[in-house]
């Protein structure tokens, strides 16, 4: 890119809210169902159905608000965006154009801040299945509440995007505003980019790159627009206000013929929908249902728990992880202990995308207590959690069949130790002829005589005893 | 009084009729005069006569209420479970609701029979009931000329004897406008008394379900069983049960009662025989005590053109879901585009008289004036609110003019007088007044403030009884 230039990106994104029940109906919202079999005649748009606010909608949309420091408004109201399309049962989308329940917020983050144009509700349109024989409308998705959330044009660099994308993911979850997911489609990211002289406050002419379908091609596409539209303004050429796609394979960004937007989209207001009036105390009383977010969350590890930052980080991106560190605090509180074996035995079984952590939390705890104690080595808590987190096995079994506790049994140890330095005769002259080296072997077989597992701590001490006084023995 | 519910109700409970043969007596006056009134679209004779045995069950276990055995029509845009719903129109031609507007509900609870289905103009757009894709509705007093519309078969069949009252919808006039062509009493409620569930809209924000009756009292008794809250619709109001019978069972007191003329309406474009007629009720008022008080309003002159601009732009979007892949018509694929093939099916679906109120709301909301109208409409309202905080009620023409000959070139104007009303949302009641010299009837049209539907009938109730009523020539 030409040194003179710099890129401005706004983005656009649609976050499914994660509500039982759809936007203006009471149809089930849950994914993956049987195709079009969470439908009624509101949300396939039957002549004379009318639609309800679903208004637990609305107070995911005043969280989402909150959390990004909107404004929320106590007017907004419904209009009709009309466009044609077989995914659109009404031929037209309900959502809300003039009066938003959220503007003007703000999220400022490592490496700059987002602004926020506006947050509105909408409903989603059905999904379109193309097969190579048939075009098939699933209209389970139709009518699913979104929030559209507007940045400004106000994003200079890569890692912003991805930073804000990312946090807003994770700090939706945490709210249990959307579920996030991207690749389900409950989480769309749609980006608007253009190049600008530096120094210049005049935005070039954007570009809008749909269905992006990951963080990863979100970082790609950004690249490959920029250079697209570098390449563009070098010939001479200006970019084009369109709306584009980005090929994953390609790794290329082209144009989407975009008949649709040959009529304007007609908003008019929704007479059949009341207004949503909402009150100072009731939107107070919704802001106080927002749990802690990721970031004061990190920040609560490090100073109560005095737990690094960089684990503090591991454990608040995964809000299912955080929630089962904080479990597991109530039942013991060891945080130093708890988030290391967390971190570093558990989590490599750990699916990033789990909503629940499921593994027994009292078994848990009663293996953090024994490796406290060491009674049990840390080099087999992978094991152990394998059987516990992937198997599902109790910590009773694991016990039962698999030999984990150390002994600590001092005279038992020490007749172990006494049997092998008898059965080493030549290795313990070499040891009391000064090869220390060879100390290593006699812990080892220590250890091999016996199907217990012995606490090193004291094999070690014992044995240097043991080797010490057959030292002054030979001497003599 | 021998064909209202009033006294079918007497007759009934007393056992002397029983209801099948009330719904036979029925049946056969349909299959005696409505092959030349054209006014049912759809009869389920079998279906009739069920629903007279169950009434007949509930009455003889003395359960009977206010509707129980009564035959009632429904005009075709009130969706019927498992009873075709077309609107007049070949896009809906086999369409099949398997839901029942919320009004229907209501009196199924009651028992009520469903005659069957009445004919309207295409999407309730038109006022003479000729639009119809299926027939042409005639008019009782004269075969030669229009009913009226868009309720043209309610008012016509109530009119004609094929159903003791029936239910019709209202936009601009749609009620009232036929109830005076036809001679018989017809009320568009105030918008938000009555459900609009089920009900294929035209304008969200004017649309109201109506009744067409032979009398006043017959009005206040199904308000009563009409206007029960029905949650799925937004936009209805709660209210405290009324009783819309009050002022016609205990007479109101006429005198000092202040009635409000708009003296542009009575002064151009008017029917002199019409004029007088309107004029000797204001005498009958006057006589009895009433204090006549004239307004001025010139915007009544432009009405029906802001009407036009914003009832249409919301008909277009309400249109927009018919792309021709729904509701029982049958899509014709005539290419591999999808725009091309919702074109052609529309084109070959919709009638005229929809595709050119289509093409004026598309203009509006293209050129971006609906918000000009949407004042127009505010400035129009505020202007019928100030004459009613002056006076108890309006009393003006229903119509300009009476009804006319079917092939005449469709006079634009017959809505003037009603359609002002209709923009402001207040409950308006016709009834008639006189008849021309060619016998064709004369409705008067009482205005009230929103929710004094009892003080509209109980006023209209006093010069009801003082008219002499002439039966259609059909009968003659
Ligand atoms: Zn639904």
């Amino acid at each position: 890119m030409d040194e003179n230039l710099e890129m401005v990106i706004g983005l656009e994104i649609h976050a499914e809210l994660q509500t039982e029940e759809k936007l203006f109906c009471s149809c089930s919202t849950k994914f993956g169902a049987k195709e079009n079999s969470q439908i009624c005649p509101i949300c396939l748009g039957y002549p004379g159905a009318l639609p309800k606010v679903n208004e637990d909608a609305i107070d995911l949309a005043i969280k989402a608000g909150s959390i990004l420091n909107c404004i929320i408004n106590n007017y907004s109201d419904f209009d009709r965006k009309s466009y044609f399309y077989r995914d659109l049962p009404k031929g037209f989308q309900i959502t809300q154009m003039k009066n938003p329940i959220c503007e003007n917020g703000y999220l400022e983050l490592d490496n700059g801040t987002v602004y926020i144009n506006r947050i509105h509700i909408e409903e989603d349109a059905a999904k379109t299945i193309i097969n190579s024989n048939e075009n098939k409308v699933d209209f389970n998705r139709a009518g699913v509440p979104l929030i559209e959330i507007v940045t400004e044009p106000c994003i200079y660099s890569k890692e912003l995007a991805k930073e804000f994308v990312e946090n807003l993911i994770l700090m939706f979850k945490y709210a249990d505003i959307c579920n996030g997911k991207l690749e389900e489609g409950s989480f769309r990211v749609d980006l608007n980019i253009s190049l600008k002289e530096k120094n210049s406050k005049i935005l070039g002419t954007r570009a809008e790159i749909k269905n992006l379908s990951s963080i990863k091609s979100l970082l790609k596409a950004i690249d490959a627009e920029v250079e697209r539209q570098s390449q563009v303004l070098f010939l001479g050429e200006s970019v084009i206000q369109e709306t584009r796609g980005f090929n994953e394979k390609t790794g290329k960004t082209y144009s989407l013929r975009n008949k649709e937007n040959a009529l304007g989209y007609r908003y008019i207001k929704d007479y059949n929908l009341n207004p949503i009036i909402l009150e100072e105390i009731y939107i107070n009383k919704i802001k106080k249902e927002i749990p802690i977010m990721p970031k004061e969350k990190k920040n609560f590890y490090i100073e109560k728990y005095n737990i690094n930052s960089k684990y503090a980080d591991i454990l608040i991106n995964n809000k299912a992880v955080s929630i089962f560190f904080d479990d597991c605090l109530e039942k013991y509180a060891n945080p130093k202990l708890i988030s290391n074996v967390i971190i570093n035995y558990l989590l490599k079984y750990v699916n990033n995308n789990i909503e629940k952590l499921e593994i027994n939390i009292d078994d848990f705890i009663n293996l953090i207590k024994l490796v406290e104690n060491e009674n049990i080595k840390k080099s087999d808590l992978s094991d152990i959690l394998f059987y516990m987190y992937n198997e599902k096995i109790s910590l009773d079994d694991i016990f039962k069949n698999n030999n984990y506790f150390i002994s600590s049994n001092e005279d038992e140890i020490r007749q172990i130790v006494l049997s092998v330095l008898n059965e080493n005769l030549n290795a313990k002259n070499q040891y009391s002829s000064g090869n220390n080296k060879i100390f290593g072997f006699f812990m080892g077989e220590c250890n091999k005589k016996t199907n217990k597992k012995l606490n090193s701590k004291i094999l070690k001490n014992i044995l240097e005893e043991e080797l010490k006084d057959n030292k002054g023995e030979t001497i003599i | 009084m021998d064909n209202s519910i009033y006294n079918l109700r007497k007759m009934l409970d007393k056992k002397e009729i029983s209801t099948k043969e009330l719904a036979i007596n029925y049946l056969d006056n349909i299959d005696k005069y409505d092959e030349k009134l054209g006014c049912y679209l759809d009869i389920d004779r079998d279906n009739v006569l069920k629903q007279a045995e169950l009434a007949q069950v509930a009455i003889n276990s003395k359960d009977s209420k206010v509707l129980t055995g009564i035959p009632i029509g429904i005009k075709d845009n009130i969706c019927t479970k498992n009873l075709k719903t077309t609107c007049g129109s070949k896009m809906l031609e086999n369409f099949t609701p398997n839901y029942n507007a919320h009004v229907i509900d209501l009196m199924e609870k009651q028992n009520f029979i469903m005659l069957g289905k009445l004919n309207m103009d295409e999407f309730a757009m038109g006022g003479t009931t000729q639009t119809s894709y299926f027939k042409s509705t005639k008019n009782p007093y004269n075969l030669e000329c229009v009913p009226g519309g868009s309720s043209g078969g309610s008012a016509s069949a109530v009119s004609a004897n094929l159903c003791v009252a029936s239910l019709g919808s209202d936009t601009g006039g749609s009620i009232t406008q036929p109830a005076a062509f036809c001679g018989v009493v017809g009320i568009k409620p105030t918008y938000g008394l009555i459900s609009r569930y089920g009900i294929i809209p035209y304008a969200d924000s004017l649309d109201q379900l109506g009744i067409i009756t032979n009398n006043t009292y017959d009005i206040g008794l199904l308000l009563s069983v009409l206007s029960e809250y029905d949650s799925k619709d937004e936009t209805m109001s709660k209210l405290s049960k009324i009783d819309f019978l009050e002022y016609i069972d205990k007479p109101i007191n006429i005198k000092g009662l202040k009635i409000g003329v708009i003296k542009d309406l009575l002064e151009d474009d008017i029917n002199q025989e019409v004029k007088k007629s309107v004029e000797s009720v204001l005498d009958f008022y006057k006589s009895n005590g009433a204090i006549i008080e004239e307004f001025s309003m010139p915007i009544i002159r432009y009405c029906n053109d802001i009407y036009a601009g914003y009832a249409n732009p919301q008909g277009v979007t309400n249109l927009s879901k018919y792309d021709g892949t729904k509701f029982g018509y049958k899509f014709k694929e005539i290419s591999e585009n999808w725009d091309e093939n919702v074109a052609y099916n529309r084109t070959e679906a919709f009638g005229d008289e929809v595709k050119k109120r289509i093409l004026i709301g598309m203009y509006v909301l293209e050129k971006g004036y609906y918000n000009n109208f949407s004042e127009f409409r505010n400035v129009v309202k505020k202007q019928y609110n100030e004459m009613l905080s002056k006076c108890d009620i309006l009393i003006n023409p229903t119509t300009n003019c009476t009804a006319f000959k079917i092939n005449n070139n469709f006079v634009n104007n017959t809505d003037n007088c009603t359609v002002g009303a209709c923009l402001a949302g207040l409950p308006q009641l016709s009834i008639p007044c006189g008849y021309n010299k060619d016998g064709m009837p004369i409705g008067v049209c009482f205005i009230g403030n929103y929710f004094q539907e009892a003080k509209l009938l109980g006023i209209a109730n006093i010069f009801e009884k003082t008219m002499q009523k002439i039966k259609p020539t059909i009968y003659a």
